[in-house]
């Protein structure tokens, strides 16, 4: 216990002379969470609209109205003709257009079931499925205001309520998972570069000649970061909840707790890395490489039921898709520990597994 | 060192030159092209060398490509797809049967039957059973042929913003199918139709953005790297003390990377085209025009890198930080730049590939002719000349040194 006490100062000591690994601790996370948070957005805003009215009719410029004042769209202006928008759309002008045939007024007065058109740029397939669905929301409201007056004509809607992300920003949903993301990285990356490093310099030798244990030495190692990576947690958590308005709808302390589980999986990694590489670059590579796959992989960015089941089946193995999962879980549905297990359980045998074979390879003598 | 100096910025004129006459320029020099290919002409087979026996380059020339193909690919989907649909359907009738066979028909749900109010669904969303709950109270078959307005309740776990704006919409189609089967029409029709990409795949979307990918990891990664390597191991010295002219190291060392990069872009716009099967349908030479100049602005920013890094490891993050990182981010590779916020809006007009990616995508699905493209072209030039500027003015000075 002493030792690992005394390996502990002298590790914090290491850490926090260098100014450049402050920098990366606490200054980068913060960065990463500010620019990321923001950019990473699967909201759907500003899109260009272009409107043909060959009408002119009052039900049309009523239509038109409800489309211009839509936040969700950005009005770039009136057509002169249908081809106009066609053209738009190809010049990256205009994402989605509306074209209203001649005579919309008086064949909607007389029942005659006139046709809107819209038209959608779907190379950005995500972005033209959301814009559509906002236009036909409204047309659809607009539908309903003239049906009332009919009442023989009534549909059956559907009364959609949207639990736990009402407003539907993506940042709530992206946030979290970028949290685990980046206490990833943190975790990961310091761990190797830091193991790394000493094997470099040959402090690493210096260390195995002392009486100390392997066990006792991993942990010396290891303690650190884990308690830097929780600092780093929190610090991003207060970003969030001080820059994007984010609320914990769950359990703190079970945050914190899997949070902890979690990193037993990242830093073993991260030390299983270092027996890897004998250079601090190949470590960096390496982690590099190592994040890709984890990120692709973990549903960060778009659903995992959207993948071949291929892929998904492949996304078992990947520790950072149950620590996600978890977070989302907590953040935005606040669901409580015994709705977890089957994220938990995992990553509680990835750790282990994890911590197990980088204690094996991870020999208390140079080669 | 003057003289090299002198000599450098002639080179670089003429390095100007070629990047926009083309490569015709260099016989044009009143030294004969020979002797300068007889020299550049080893240092690219040494550079090829470097390559072959790099792991780490060849990792990221062949197998990055085919790894960010298949992520990106197949990994990287917005199409939504079996969603878990809870139904609890408390009138039990002919009506609420023919509804339920409605959502049963769409291909986006998987429907299950359930009981109980809403606390049951809640345990249903915690335990992730469910993504969306139908409810159809009891009354429903009473209402529904009524003059009364009738309704069913839908809920939608929303953490997922994305996934649930679509769930919305989808549920709604499968509704205004039901009703249009039960005869009750909106009194006018929208008539959605979608250009270049009908299906909404996403392989259209992120495939051919890929191309901007790699062909920045390559060019600027890979050239700041292997400069930055000469530099730290002093080799670059010893070149410099050889009669070989600095242009030459230059183009020596870039004409490799410059092959590369182009083999890779066409494998990828191979795999787009055959295997993702996403259509070319403008002109093929104007996205290899397209490529060009993007490769040109890349190397540029790969050059201004390493004259700026001493180290391998410097230069790697300097790439990563500088290029990789904004390519991805702000460019509109993944993330739509419209949604941003205004600040960050403003520092995607300093990323190249936003300017690429539209020429891609643009002339693969849009068929798109260089009058639509002039203005990204254009930017694409101006920016390769801005950095090879800088790049040829820093280069000198870290020659002095």
């Amino acid at each position: 216990m002493q030792r690992i006490l005394y390996l502990l100062q002298k590790e914090f000591r290491q850490v926090f002379r260098d100014r450049a690994m402050i920098t990366i601790m606490f200054v980068v996370p913060v960065v990463q969470t500010l620019v990321l948070g923001s950019v990473m957005t699967t909201d759907v805003k500003n899109v260009k609209l272009l409107i043909y009215d060959a009408d002119g009719s009052f039900a049309s410029r009523e239509l038109c109205r409800r489309l211009v004042n839509n936040p969700y769209f950005n009005f770039v202006g009136y057509a002169e003709s249908a081809s106009d928008i066609h053209e738009a759309l190809d010049k990256w002008q205009a994402q989605i257009g509306l074209f209203i045939k001649p005579h919309f007024g008086r064949d909607l007065e007389r029942g005659l079931r006139p046709e809107v058109q819209l038209i959608a740029d779907g190379l950005d397939g995500n972005t033209a499925g959301i814009a559509l669905s906002y236009a036909h929301g409204i047309l659809t409201a607009f539908a309903q205001n003239i049906a009332v007056i009919n009442p023989t004509n009534v549909p059956l809607v559907g009364e959609t309520r949207l639990w736990y992300n009402l407003n539907l920003e993506s940042k709530h949903y992206m946030i979290p998972g970028l949290i685990g993301l980046l206490a990833t990285v943190v975790t990961m990356f310091l761990t190797s570069m830091g193991l790394v490093r000493e094997k470099e310099i040959g402090t690493l030798e210096q260390l195995m000649v002392t009486p100390i244990r392997r066990a006792e030495l991993m942990i010396g190692k290891v303690l650190p970061f884990v308690i830097i990576g929780l600092v780093e947690i929190n610090v991003m958590m207060g970003v969030a909840f001080l820059i994007f308005k984010l609320q914990l709808a769950g359990s703190y302390w079970l945050f914190l707790g899997v949070s902890l589980l979690y990193f037993f999986t990242s830093l073993g990694l991260g030390i299983f890395i270092s027996t890897l590489a004998e250079t601090q670059q190949q470590a960096m590579f390496i982690s590099w490489f190592f994040m890709i796959f984890l990120m692709l992989m973990s549903g960060f960015l778009t659903p995992i039921a959207n993948m071949p089941l291929a892929w998904q089946n492949v996304t078992y193995l990947n520790p950072l898709r149950y620590y996600i999962n978890l977070l989302r879980e907590i953040f935005l549905k606040a669901t409580p520990l015994n709705f977890l297990w089957n994220e938990i359980v995992p990553l509680a045998v990835f750790g282990l597994l994890i911590l197990l074979a980088s204690a094996m390879k991870f020999h208390k003598r140079v080669s | 060192m003057s003289v090299v100096r002198r000599q450098l910025s002639v080179v670089w004129m003429t390095c100007n030159g070629q990047q926009t006459t083309g490569n015709g320029q260099l016989t044009t020099d009143n030294k004969p092209l020979a002797k300068n290919m007889s020299r550049i002409i080893p240092i690219i087979r040494k550079e090829f060398i470097h390559i072959r026996r790099d792991f780490r380059t060849l990792i990221i020339i062949f197998a990055m490509p085919i790894f960010m193909l298949l992520m990106y690919g197949y990994a990287i989907n917005m199409e939504i797809q079996n969603i878990d649909l809870a139904m609890i359907d408390h009138s039990l009738s002919p009506a609420s049967r023919e509804l339920v066979r409605a959502f049963q028909g769409s291909r986006f749900f998987t429907v299950t039957y359930f009981d109980g109010g809403e606390s049951a669904i809640e345990k249903l969303f915690h335990r992730r059973d469910a993504k969306m709950a139908l409810i159809i109270p009891q009354d429903f078959a009473r209402i529904i042929g009524g003059p009364a307005p009738a309704s069913v309740q839908i809920l939608i776990d929303a953490g997922d913003s994305n996934t649930a704006q679509l769930l919305q919409n989808y549920a709604n189609v499968v509704l205004q199918t039901y009703n249009a089967g039960r005869g009750v029409v909106a009194p006018f029709e929208v008539r959605a139709t979608i250009q270049y990409n009908p299906t909404l795949k996403s392989a259209y979307y992120f495939v051919p953005g890929l191309v901007a990918l790699i062909l920045m990891m390559i060019s600027a990664l890979l050239t700041s790297l292997t400069i930055a390597r000469e530099k730290e191991t002093g080799t670059l010295e010893q070149i410099l003390v050889s009669p070989v002219r600095p242009f030459e190291i230059i183009t020596g060392k870039v004409v490799p990377y410059l092959f590369l990069a182009f083999a890779d872009g066409i494998l990828i716009l191979l795999v787009a085209r055959f295997w993702f099967e996403v259509p070319i349908i403008g002109n093929l030479a104007l996205i290899l025009l397209g490529c060009l100049l993007f490769v040109g602005v890349a190397l540029s920013f790969g050059l201004l890198i390493s004259t700026l890094a001493r180290t391998q490891q410097v230069a790697m993050m300097g790439a990563l930080m500088g290029t990789l990182l904004p390519t991805v981010m702000l460019s509109g590779f993944i993330f739509p730049i419209a949604s941003m916020p205004k600040i960050l809006q403003f520092v995607t007009y300093l990323v190249p590939a936003r300017y690429f990616l539209p020429v891609v995508r643009g002339v693969m699905l849009k068929g798109n002719t260089i009058f639509h493209l002039w203005l990204p072209l254009g930017m694409l030039v101006l920016m390769g000349i801005f950095f090879l500027m800088i790049s040829a003015k820093r280069f000198k000075m870290t020659l002095e040194v």
